[in-house]
């Protein structure tokens, strides 16, 4: 640890602390995230495992990057490249309101290094605006893959106790295990949400009980607002309709164009949702300059 | 159709680039007492306590990975060999499985020949001989990209998976 010099205590992640901290060498800025391996516990956490293995895989501009790893017996020290700040507290400065290029900015990147990574297969499973971390030049980072994991094809029974509950999809919510890269997607469509209308979460819960609820008042309310819905108040765990698709009343923050995007990613049906590629060539982006494209 | 089916190709693309890397090379050559023999009794053992904790194939492929790239980098004493395979095995289980067995169930597995302070410790140290590399290509994955490509193509035979 004498190599780093320890500034700030910047969070705690899914496991462990995050601080800021100095390379003593070369004056670079970094942040260590600390996993203790204490005596009476599993040894390292599946997470950490997953979050190193995944991320020496996946060197993209959109995801932080690491740059090592230091342990000992007592404790684990992954060294990440610093971020400022993250999406949440750069919404929190700017007092609601947002330019709608920096959304697409954004956006962008976010899709791009989705893309990425599902071409890698990995799936994120932790898609949530305060795990996207910025540095100066706008860049967003996803900074948190302690939730992550590969998949293969085949698809196999994972865990249902992912994604942060407001941006859980419904199939997963509902205790869906067998899922994949839309899972991530929903989540997108979620956080293209907030960046709209900005920090307004779309469906918010504590509880898992409370996010079915919610969800489930949610829709019945959208469908039969638009008079198309059948059955509504049939929507319990197990009969979960796959076919229907968020329709979302924020036509105050959504042109048509952008809604109709939203639609293809809050859809209930997994196969249905749009995928990262799909999501790159959509129209919404093709005013951008292609350098955004590559990367 | 199956889940996640147009990344199919990527994913197979990305493996086999990763295969060369990830295999091991004589990995019993620079072992002073560890012989091929002892090894295979070590696989075989591995397979069997992956099946009776119930994991998918994938992992018992995994850890025989880990295994051999450990062995390839460390010489090992006699009486560690069943503590390094049951740490693969953890590892493996760490990366593929929803549920892990935790090390009061390792130390009972290995008939308590180790205490629980050597499964984390070789843990660690197996972690960092293998720098922190566990995304393996296995066997099974390449044996079911065949077989799945196989059943598009409508030649699909399920002998073909045993043959992993």
């Amino acid at each position: 640890m004498q190599k780093y010099e320890k500034l700030e205590k910047i969070g705690e992640g899914t496991y462990g602390t995050v601080f800021k901290a100095k390379n003593r060498e070369t004056q670079e800025i970094v942040a260590l995230k600390r996993v203790r391996l204490d005596d009476d516990d599993e040894g390292v956490p599946s997470s950490a495992l997953r979050e190193i293995c995944l991320l020496k895989e996946l060197k993209h501009k959109n995801i932080v990057r690491l740059h090592d790893v230091l342990h000992s017996d007592k404790k684990l020290t992954l060294v990440f490249e610093h971020c400022d700040q993250d999406l949440k507290k750069y919404f929190d400065s700017l007092n609601g309101e947002i330019d709608p290029d920096i959304v697409k900015s954004f956006i962008t990147q976010r899709s791009n290094r989705l893309s990425f990574s599902h071409c890698k297969h990995v799936i994120g499973r932790q898609q949530k605006y305060p795990s996207l971390a910025l540095n100066e030049s706008g860049e967003l980072k996803l900074a948190d893959f302690g939730l992550a994991r590969a998949f293969g094809i085949p698809v196999r029974c994972y865990s249902a106790e992912v994604v942060t509950l407001w941006y859980r999809p419904p199939d997963v919510l509902f205790g869906a295990k067998l899922y994949n890269t839309s899972i991530d997607m929903w989540s997108a469509g979620c956080i293209f949400a907030v960046l709209k209308s900005v920090t307004q979460i779309l469906f918010m819960g504590e509880s898992e009980d409370e996010g079915q609820y919610t969800f489930t008042v949610f829709l019945n309310h959208e469908q039969s607002s638009l008079g198309e819905g059948e059955g509504e108040g049939q929507y319990k765990s197990t009969s979960l309709h796959l076919e229907s698709t968020v329709h979302l009343s924020y036509s105050k923050y959504f042109s048509k164009i952008r809604h109709r995007r939203l639609n293809r990613l809050l859809i209930c049906n997994p196969a249905l949702r749009m995928s990262a590629e799909d999501a790159m060539t959509h129209s919404y982006f093709a005013d951008l300059l292609p350098s955004l494209h590559n990367g | 159709v199956l889940l996640g089916y147009e990344y199919q190709n990527d994913i197979y693309e990305i493996k086999k680039d990763l295969e060369k890397p990830y295999h091991p090379i004589n990995c019993m050559a620079s072992q002073p007492v560890v012989t091929s023999f002892m090894r295979c009794t070590l696989v075989n053992w591995l397979v069997k306590v992956n099946h009776e904790l119930k994991f998918a194939p994938e992992t018992a492929f995994l850890a025989v990975n880990l295994c051999d790239r450990f062995l390839q980098a460390t010489p090992l004493a006699q009486d560690c060999l069943q503590l390094m395979a049951t740490s693969a095995l953890t590892v493996a289980a760490k990366m593929e499985e929803c549920i892990v067995p935790g090390i009061s169930e390792l130390v009972a597995m290995c008939g308590g020949t180790y205490q629980p302070h050597h499964f984390r410790r070789m843990e660690v140290l197996m972690l960092s001989k293998l720098g922190f590399e566990l995304y393996a290509p296995t066997t099974w994955f390449f044996i079911t990209h065949l077989a799945m490509k196989a059943a598009e193509s409508g030649s699909w035979d399920k002998r073909v998976v045993s043959l992993a």
